[in-house]
């Protein structure tokens, strides 16, 4: 068998029907079992393992996940149209609907590989510039300077692995990661328990891994990790440390009068402006305590920009590529916080021309189908 | 909190229970229907409730539906339910107007088991008085963790206190309180033999501590019926006390600048001091039909009727709008879509009947039907649409309504393309099926609620809830002509020109399906991107949304690439119907997500039984129909 008949038999499976239709069961089967599973898993980790991911596990079986299921979608709809597409009138509203599929399949490509997206909490009178989010972590080295933005320097999930060194030049110090735990629990240790090299937290506690939680409950990660001093002047801060998310005392280091603060915490994402919150108003219909309407009142500012922007259900602002929603609220006696949902995603725009292509597509071929379809003769050749 | 909540709930309940028992009467001497007041003027009086306002009469339907199940008792209707239950608590307690159905609840409260299944507030407050430390139990239990019979004892309990709250709504401004004996009435400071009202009673600032002081004083000579007197006044008292929260009544419109909003029941106006003289005079107006209810004078309770309605417009012109009061009683009153199934049982049994005899003139009658049906169907929808100012689907109930409005619309279509009566079987069929199951719905509450901030945007509801929805019924419709040919194909094996023009028509049906569900789900995922920030968020309504594309995409696919035969294809569109029940009320069972505001709780049942049968159908008439052909 030649090369190119391989090539040709290849492209000829890639595109078929038969392959499209198993690609669809097999999304249908995902589909199905991802939603049942949410109810345990909770919506994000069953998306995590069924759709946003190559490959899950049925027990010892590996089996295909969402992203290939598409990829396969993708790429036999691209060949399709490109070899096989017949110019034929009857056929114009299929090849219109099969683009539109593409641009969607697109879009959802784009977004899930670099959209990011988070909340922000703002309380009355108060300015953010960075967004959490929720389902990424970072290990946060802040040195306070006393003045008014501390350096910040945070090192993102893919360097929460054992054995990884983490160091920059602002810092004079590396940290090696020993141990990691997406989910865990603080153990006091035993008394008489010997320190070792154990500093701060680390020297009363344990942390240990704990089950991944059922449903939405939240997770508290932790990490242990060994701090080396880069001067030999400042060994007194070498030593094991851990941290978890949220820890109620803040794990400091001191060394040549700088001042250091770490924490394992979601990540903060900056944006490149300012939001100043001046009021979040919020109205229930009459007489119940069902919420009518949520209204962020926030003041935009771009370097010598400032700008009145309202912010409401249905209603978010775009600015620069970044958009705000609003979310929820905190209800707190100085002043409700409002909290918006924050989300930069390059692909937004695909699904709205994606819709209104398929839609033209799919009109234009139930117009040319849809009357041979309902009558009850058919017509005569 | 929460079952703190329910326990000061209960103890309001066992407080109005006792005083309900009071004077109590055997369940068997039922009450005599009232006489036929005119309650047309009441009924257009507006009411906020549940964050809406509404005709009186709207109100007295939803909670008598709620109770009873059904929007007429005892040759009543629900108005006269309502007012007998304000003015005359001794027959309305005696009413027997909760329908408990489960038999295991009625054995748990201690109630004879009972044809028709209705019961007295007076017999089933003495039921759940003897079970109240175990219904305290259940109150303190989850949801989840009690069983249906248990929710059910929850329910009526709810119910109870919501009845009570309705029926004491008035009752302070009633002359209830009297004595007869001239030596207490002088203690108190009152008029013997001289009704009077609590509320009245309460201006006397000495009443209240004279009477405690009565109570608690031993050592004043009080004969045995002094004593009851004043015992009979103290358990009045304290119970009214509780009735001075009923917020339930708010038919008291916002009277100054700065509490636009704030609607007040009679009792709350007192207690906030937000009245005003037009407040009086219309109080004064609600008390004086007391006297004319009780002594049944129908004239006068007219003339006072019209009044108060006439005061209720004055108070509440600037804020509600009389013409959409009124409208609302002509869609309550005439029951639209009662009619619409009526017409399209109607329309089913001709078309049946014409299959055995003179078939024409039968088979015309049944399309009239069906067509005059669709009218109600339609009429119902646009004044509902009218009233809320709301595209029709914003609720589970109106999409019940609308996806089997649309199933009708396209049978229609269907039919006046081929007449041949299979849009007549199709659309009265599941018009009549879709109607049947939306009027279970009413007995659940107010069908036109209010909506969660996220819904409450006309733009959002107008094109993507109603192309889904449009998808919902054309999935529904070719689910039908997949059954019809399945069924055709076993039965009339000669009839195969007949079976692929059904198939045909299924097919261009499904295309429509695709074009409305996939549109639909698309704008879904638009409006969440500019709600939550995110086009897809896989929750589980998106998801169900999503099943139902891809399980046409491939059906469409799979016939075109020749992998299904005509007989497997129809029955993977039967099983679209399953596909779209999962997708329209399954995922609401599993209560995750952005999307969980549909939550019901008794449908999983039914939506199991409906699955399984469809899913035998298919798998039946597939095998059936391969074996007979030896496909």
């Amino acid at each position: 068998m030649t090369k190119n008949n391989i090539a040709t038999r290849i492209i000829s499976f890639l595109k078929s029907s038969e392959l499209f239709c198993f690609a669809v069961l097999w999304l249908i089967v995902l589909v199905f079992i991802g939603t049942l599973a949410q109810r345990d898993l909770g919506l994000f980790r069953a998306q995590q393992i069924f759709f946003s991911s190559f490959v899950w596990w049925w027990g010892f079986i590996p089996l295909p996940g969402a992203y290939p299921t598409m990829g396969v979608v993708f790429i036999g709809l691209t060949l399709k149209l490109v070899l096989d597409s017949t110019w034929k009138n009857g056929k114009l509203g299929v090849w219109i609907t099969h683009f539109g599929g593409l641009l969607l399949l697109l879009g959802g490509f784009l977004t899930a590989a670099f959209s990011t997206e988070g909340s922000v909490m703002i309380g009355p009178g108060q300015t953010a510039n960075t967004f959490t989010q929720e389902h990424r972590l970072e290990l946060a080295v802040t040195e306070q300077t006393g003045k008014e933005n501390d350096q910040v320097v945070s090192f993102g999930p893919v360097w929460l692995t054992p054995k990884s060194i983490l160091k920059t030049p602002n810092l004079p110090f590396e940290i090696q990661v020993d141990r990691f735990f997406s989910n865990s629990e603080p153990v006091k240790k035993a008394p008489g328990t010997p320190a070792g090299d154990s500093k701060g937290f680390a020297a009363i506690f344990d942390l240990r891994p704990a089950a991944e939680p059922k449903g939405e409950e939240p997770s508290v990660a932790g990490i242990i990790f060994k701090v080396n001093a880069t001067n030999p002047a400042d060994a007194s801060i070498n030593g094991t440390y851990a941290l978890f998310e949220d820890m109620p005392i803040t794990q400091t280091l001191t060394t040549q009068n700088r001042h250091f603060t770490l924490e394992i915490r979601k990540a903060r994402t900056p944006f490149p402006f300012s939001l100043e919150l001046v009021k979040f108003e919020k109205s229930f219909h009459p007489g119940t305590g069902m919420a009518r309407a949520y209204k962020s009142t926030v003041i935009l500012k771009d370097g010598n920009l400032s700008q009145k922007v309202i912010i409401q259900m249905n209603e978010p602002l775009r600015y620069k590529g970044y958009t705000f929603f609003q979310s929820s609220f905190i209800e707190r006696p100085e002043g409700d916080i409002t909290v918006l949902s924050a989300v930069k995603n390059v692909g937004w725009t695909f699904p709205y021309i994606s819709s209104i292509v398929m839609c033209i597509g799919l009109l234009i071929h139930l117009l040319i189908q849809t009357p041979k379809l309902i009558r009850k003769v058919e017509p005569k050749q | 909190m929460n079952t703190l909540k329910n326990t000061l709930r209960l103890s309001f309940l066992v407080l109005g229970l006792s005083h309900a028992l009071y004077g109590a009467e055997t369940a068997e001497n039922l009450p005599p229907t009232p006489p036929e007041f005119n309650m047309k003027a009441l009924g257009e009086i507006p009411i906020l409730h549940e964050g809406r306002v509404k005709p009186l009469y709207t109100f007295a339907r939803i909670h008598l539906l709620a109770f009873n199940g059904k929007s007429s008792l005892d040759g009543m209707n629900a108005m006269s339910w309502l007012m007998e239950s304000l003015y005359d608590h001794t027959s309305a307690f005696r009413r027997r107007i909760f329908n408990i159905a489960d038999p295991a609840a009625t054995d748990a409260l201690g109630l004879e088991r009972r044809e028709g299944h209705r019961y007295s507030f007076e017999e089933l407050a003495r039921g759940l008085e003897s079970s109240k430390d175990f219904l305290q139990k259940l109150f303190e239990m989850k949801e989840n963790d009690r069983t249906a019979t248990q929710n059910t004892l929850v329910e009526l309990a709810e119910k109870s206190v919501r009845y009570e709250e309705i029926s004491q709504s008035l009752v302070l401004f009633f002359p209830n309180y009297g004595v007869h004996s001239k030596k207490i009435a002088t203690l108190l400071g009152i008029e013997a033999d001289h009704g009077i009202s609590f509320m009245e009673l309460r201006k006397n600032h000495t009443f209240e501590t004279s009477l405690k002081a009565l109570y608690q004083d031993k050592t004043k000579k009080l004969d045995d019926s002094e004593k009851s007197e004043i015992e009979n006044l103290v358990s009045h008292w304290v119970h009214d006390q509780q009735a001075v929260n009923t917020q339930i009544f708010r038919v008291i419109p916002p009277q100054w600048e700065q509490s636009q909003d704030v609607w007040l029941s009679p009792t709350g106006l007192i207690s906030s001091g937000l009245g005003s003289p037009a407040t009086s005079q219309y109080l004064r107006l609600w008390e004086s039909l007391y006297d004319t209810y009780r002594e049944k004078d129908l004239k006068a309770w007219s003339e006072i009727s019209e009044k108060l309605l006439i005061e209720a417009q004055n108070e509440s012109r600037p804020i509600v709008r009389t013409w959409r009061i009124q409208l609302e009683n002509i869609y309550n009153g005439f029951d639209f879509f009662t009619k619409s199934l009526t017409f399209y049982i109607l329309a089913f049994l001709l078309l049946s009947l014409s299959w055995l005899m003179s078939p024409k003139r039968l088979t015309q009658a049944a399309w009239v039907s069906l067509l005059v049906g669709a009218s109600f169907h339609l009429v119902g929808l646009v004044l509902r649409m009218t009233i809320m100012m709301r595209p029709p689907v914003s609720t589970l109930y109106e999409s019940i309504v609308f996806v089997g409005l649309i199933i009708v619309v396209f049978s229609i279509i269907l039919e006046s393309f081929r007449k041949d009566t299979l849009g007549i079987l199709m659309g009265s069929l599941a018009g009549g099926v879709l109607q049947m199951i939306s009027l279970r719905y009413e007995t659940s509450g107010d069908t036109m609620g209010m909506l969660a901030a996220v819904l409450d945007t006309n733009f959002w509801l107008a094109t993507h809830v109603v192309c889904i929805t449009i998808g919902y019924g054309c999935c529904f419709l070719t689910g039908l002509l997949g059954h019809l040919y399945l069924i055709l194909r076993l039965v009339k094996p000669n009839e195969q020109k007949k079976a692929d023009e059904i198939h045909r028509n299924m097919v261009g049906a499904s295309l429509i399906a695709l074009f409305f569900s996939m549109f639909g789900t698309i704008l879904g995922g638009i409006w969440a991107d500019q709600s939550w920030g995110r086009f897809w968020g896989w929750d589980p309504k998106e998801n169900g949304a999503l099943l139902i594309v891809l399980w046409l995409l491939f059906l469409i696919h799979a016939r075109l690439a020749g992998m299904l035969g005509k007989t497997a294809h129809a029955a993977g569109m039967v099983f679209t119907n399953v596909v779209v029940a999962l997708a329209w009320f399954g995922v609401n069972l599993l209560n995750v997500g952005l999307h969980s505001y549909g939550f019901t709780s008794n449908i999983a049942i039914n939506l199991g039984v409906f699955c399984t049968v469809e899913t035998l159908f298919a798998a039946f008439f597939f095998i059936a129909v391969r074996r007979k052909y030896e496909l």
